[in-house]
């Protein structure tokens, strides 16, 4: 993958990006005008109409959409107009603080390297680590909980047996075991490229050069590549947190359930594959948005924590973690290099916090103060 | 009778998840590229014939199935990086040392700080490993607890007050930023700039203070958060309101009424956040140079020690399941109506 | 009323309970003036969200700190309970005042046995040895007619019955010989025969020579009044409408509120086509109207009704009733 094509895929990536947050827009206006014009006043509305009250919700919400946006159209921008990308080496200009005249608003790592365009980059890891890993954390525990409830009985009680044994154990171990695999597999293929390049001359066509460009261009690039191992990592840390959520679904399910609009559809001859699909799972929805929401914060941690034992995604890729823990040993002399990862990262965290106390505090007031 | 047959129970998934964790962890290690135990040296024809011996490798998987399941259990675990001396004394130092007899524990040693000044000390902590990561664990544990639910009870009475407000806002700062960004700034304003206490090293009782408050600070925010939910809960109960008509005083209301079931979610919590504890301590003892598991596991990873690396997780996956069976059994004595007796008339 | 000196145990004078809410203020007990008699049965009735249930709590300040009371609350003849601080409120709370609650299931501490839940009632106002208050733990469980109280001293609430439960919950309240026992609908979840059995045991504590007790009996159902009171006070949106001795109120009514009640009850073996319904809505305490409150309801209303809030007013030896006209049934 070359830096143009990279660059095609973040520009892709920042439309789906903001059509969903206009898409999510157009929802909601089109609630607040039927309540406007007297109709009934959904569930979905009702909410909305807390969850609009609540500034901080609001306030979080823009938040995570601008960092989002900003990530995947920034490293663009930069390199458009500055010719800045986030594995370019510029030893001279290594480890300078912020400044505004050479357009290293955020300073410089000791590489050269610029550390906005990284903070970008490593926020584009980050929050993808929180939507692959909340997408696979809300599916699995979804479908699970889900069927547990649903079936009840002995079913039930095996499988939720089976969580309970799962709920408190440290399967963040399991990752980093996952880790280090993967770290190992990930050098051997490199070790493997770079005796098949030694062979022929790879052609690496539309690549920027600098001062050291085709030694990193190709390492950027083996790196892009090889580093697609790493959504093996990122399942597995969505797959740590799926039992809470696979919990709660099933208390609500099992709430669900004894309603009388599922005795009725039970009675017309509903299957039971069309009675979750179509009455429990709509239902549901909105505790599972608000779980997911709330979930987001620990699944990039989890993510910052192993890039910052060095056992997440490799260099010269950066993830919020190995920023921090490159700029932590520093910190005495090299403030930038920690203080801004650190408070991107801590914003994005508690932006996903607020805006999922909101979406709580919205769908049932009567959760509010409580964890 | 009922516990009995609940321990049971407890057991048998106790046994199915130890089954579960050894699998995968075998099965991600047999997918690791190259030999469990290979290193950039070269190794001789008969260690290398040894060690193959000792891991099975010749045999099909089943077999290096169970022949890894027994290196465990026996503590006889192959690993190229430590020569002079076992897997098992780095996971567990000896307290006795063997050759002089002496006690490595409980003794007046004479240390020399960092800056020079020589102080007579009384040697209580374990040197490392297991040891050294339980006593940071548990003192971390007991931090979280005692200021947390001191917190989190605090702000349910006082509720909307500023200082509701401001312990819940201090909470979120402790659940949203790591322990790797509180870690190394405790370290450097403390212990670099103010010089109050070490920012790293491991000996003295004053080498646990900014350890413990770091793993603890995230866990203190979650009890906080669980123990004032829980107490808001059991605050408007009608339980709570007949005690007052009795005339029963406040203090006696809170300590007897409310905090018996108000820390429910507290007791629940338990588990997850010793598990964390045990996952938090690898970066604590990273940043604070604690010679413990957590720093092992880290080490052994990144120089792809597969044979230790498993060991050491398979033992923390045992003795944390266990912790939590513990935990569960206090938990059904403390509260009767998980005890499962039916309603007599 | 003038009542016998000695037979006093509680007299209410002017009380009102005021409720600061996100929709205003709420007026939930409107100058609530009434007495009660040692060895009577005084029934407290009205709709859901009348204010019965503020009135009792507000004599103990057993209400959220929203809540703001005002009036004269005078235990005995001499004891002031309306202006003592807490110290001193909690001391009259369980020994001189007691209160049954209406949800034994929630009302009852459900980690706690009994048996520990009766010895507090007794060790927060005696200093008595704990074998000793137990003792008379299981006296009070055989006087309200538990079978084996030494066996349900170890028992947790959920082993219990819901009569059972409710018998503890009265035992517990006589344990301190209070002077005034307010029971609040300690009925209303209980299934008929239980009803029955424990409204005789609270007929038999009332006659009891060496109780003496005063007894606020809440409810919303004249039936019950009928059973067991001897005085009556009908509320309405926080006022009394009327009030005075059951056989006068019952078989007399004055106020049009308590006629339509009444009304209302259906009678075993009469023919009829629909029942009769009092029509409108609840009042809304927020936005209360300006005149009487019963008004956009009655159906004998008249300008002046709308005009100005009817008082009290006394027509018969112990009847009061609020309402500027006079309604026969």
């Amino acid at each position: 993958m070359t830096t143009f094509v990279r660059h095609w895929g973040e520009l892709a990536a920042a439309a789906a990006w903001v059509a969903a947050w206009i898409w999510i827009a157009l929802h909601i206006h089109a609630l607040r005008m039927r309540v406007a014009s007297g109709g009934g006043e959904s569930l979905w509305a009702d909410a909305w109409n807390r969850l609009a009250k609540n500034r901080m919700a609001i306030i979080s919400a823009w938040t995570i959409s601008v960092i989002g946006l900003a990530c995947l159209v920034g490293p663009w921008l930069l390199d458009a107009t500055y010719g800045i990308t986030y594995f370019a080496q510029n030893l001279p200009l290594g480890a300078v603080p912020p400044s505004w005249s050479n357009h290293h608003w955020f300073g410089t790592d000791p590489h050269g390297r610029d550390v906005l365009v990284r903070v970008l980059v490593g926020g584009q890891i980050s929050i993808a680590v929180g939507i692959v890993g909340g997408t696979v954390a809300a599916t699995v525990g979804t479908l699970y909980g889900t069927i547990s409830g649903y079936a009840g009985g002995k079913i039930d009680e095996v499988m939720m047996r089976i969580v309970e044994a799962l709920y408190a154990l440290p399967f963040m171990l399991i990752v980093i075991v996952l880790g280090a695999v993967l770290g190992a597999v990930f050098e051997e293929k490199q070790k493997e490229q770079d005796a098949a390049d030694a062979q022929q001359q790879a052609p690496s066509a539309k690549i920027r050069r600098t001062e050291s460009g085709a030694e990193d261009a190709k390492k950027q690039e083996q790196g892009a590549k090889g580093s697609s191992i790493f959504i093996l990592l990122f399942v597995a840390i969505g797959l740590v947190a799926w039992p809470t959520l696979a919990r709660v679904i099933r208390g609500q399910v099992l709430g669900l359930k004894r309603r009388e609009f599922v005795l009725a559809a039970h009675a017309i001859g509903t299957s039971p594959w069309r009675i979750i699909r179509w009455h429990l799972i709509p239902n549901i929805l909105g505790i599972v948005i608000v779980y997911t929401t709330l979930m987001m914060p620990s699944l990039v941690l989890s993510e910052a924590f192993l890039s910052y034992l060095g056992l997440g995604v490799p260099a010269p890729l950066a993830s919020w973690g190995s920023l921090i823990a490159d700029g932590a040993t520093v910190m005495d002399v090299h403030l930038w290099r920690l203080a801004f990862p650190a408070t991107i990262m801590c914003v994005t965290l508690f932006a996903f916090n607020f805006l999922g106390d909101g979406l709580r505090d919205a769908l049932d007031p009567k959760l509010r103060g409580v964890d | 009778m009922h516990i009995l047959s609940w321990l049971r129970r407890k057991c048998i998934m106790l046994a199915i998840t130890l089954v579960v964790v050894t699998l995968a962890t075998f099965a991600i290690m047999k997918a690791a590229p190259g030999n469990p135990y290979a290193t950039d040296r070269k190794i001789e024809p008969a260690v290398e014939r040894a060690i193959r011996k000792a891991l099975c490798l010749d045999e099909p998987w089943h077999v290096q199935y169970w022949c890894y399941v027994k290196n465990m259990a026996t503590g006889e675990i192959p690993s190229m990086r430590y020569e002079d001396k076992t897997p098992m004394s780095v996971i567990f130092p000896s307290l006795y040392d063997q050759r002089t007899g002496k006690q490595r524990i409980l003794y007046w040693e004479d240390r020399t700080r960092y800056d020079g000044t020589k102080v007579r000390v009384l040697k209580i902590l374990p040197d490392g490993g297991l040891f050294a990561s339980f006593v940071v664990g548990c003192g971390a544990l007991l931090f979280a607890i005692g200021v947390g639910v001191t917190a989190g009870v605090f702000a349910a009475k006082r509720r909307n007050s500023l200082i509701d407000h401001c312990l819940m806002g201090w909470a979120m700062i402790g659940i949203t930023v790591p322990n790797f960004v509180i870690g190394p700034l405790l370290a450097y304003v403390v212990g670099t700039r103010l010089g109050w206490l070490p920012s790293s090293g491991w000996g003295e009782l004053r080498h646990l203070v900014l350890p413990i408050i770091t793993l603890g600070f995230a866990y203190a925010a979650y009890f906080g958060r669980f123990s004032r939910g829980g107490m808001l809960e059991v605050l408007n109960e009608d339980y709570v309101r007949t005690a007052r008509a009795k005339g029963v005083p406040e203090w006696r209301i809170t300590v007897w009424h409310e905090l018996k079931l108000g820390l429910q979610p507290v007791v629940t919590f338990l588990g997850p956040a010793a598990s964390g504890i045990v996952v938090g301590s690898i970066v604590v003892e990273t940043v604070f140079q604690i010679p413990g598991i957590g720093r092992h596991l880290v080490e052994s990873a990144l120089a792809r020690d597969y044979t230790l690396l498993m060991a050491m997780t398979v033992l923390l996956f045992t003795l944390l399941s266990v912790a939590n069976m513990i935990v569960d059994l206090s938990y059904q004595l403390i509260d009767p109506r998980t005890r499962g007796k039916e309603a007599t008339s | 009323m003038a009542p016998n000196a000695n037979k006093l145990a509680l007299s209410v004078t002017g009380l009102t309970t005021t409720f600061r809410t996100e929709a205003g203020l709420v007026r939930a007990v409107d100058d609530v003036s009434f007495a009660l008699l040692r060895g009577r049965i005084t029934a407290v009735v009205g709709e859901s969200g009348c204010g019965k249930s503020v009135t009792a709590f507000s004599l103990l300040r057993l209400l959220p700190p929203s809540a703001t009371t005002a009036g004269r609350v005078i235990l005995g003849s001499t004891t002031a309970l309306h202006d003592c601080d807490d110290a001193t409120i909690r001391r009259h709370r369980g020994k001189d005042i007691a209160v049954v609650f209406q949800d034994a299931q929630t009302a009852l501490n459900p980690v706690l046995t009994v048996g520990s839940q009766l010895v507090e009632a007794i060790t927060v106002h005696e200093p008595v040895s704990k074998r000793e208050a137990l003792a008379r733990a299981v006296a009070m469980l055989a006087r309200v007619g538990v079978p084996d109280p030494e066996l349900r001293l170890h028992a947790y609430p959920f082993e219990l019955s819901g009569g059972l439960k409710q018998r503890v919950m009265i035992a517990m309240a006589l344990l301190c010989r209070p002077s005034v026992l307010i029971a609040d609908e300690p009925t209303t979840a209980l299934d008929v025969t239980t009803q029955a059995q424990i409204l005789d045991l609270i007929k038999d504590l009332r006659d009891d020579p060496t109780l003496r007790m005063a007894i606020m009996f809440i409810t919303h159902d004249m039936g019950v009044v009928a059973d067991i009171a001897q005085d009556v006070i009908v509320m309405y949106a926080g006022r009394i409408v009327e009030r005075g001795p059951v056989d006068v109120v019952l078989t007399r009514p004055r106020h049009p509120y308590t006629q339509a009640l009444l009304k209302s009850i259906p009678v075993l073996g009469e023919r009829r086509r629909a029942l009769e319904v009092i029509g409108g809505q609840p009042p809304n305490l927020v936005a209360l109207p300006p005149g009487c409150a019963f008004a956009p309801r009655c159906s004998y209303v008249t300008d002046a009704c709308r005009a100005a809030i009817p008082t009290l007013r006394n027509i018969n030896a112990d009847h009061d009733v609020r309402c500027i006209l006079e309604v026969q049934p």
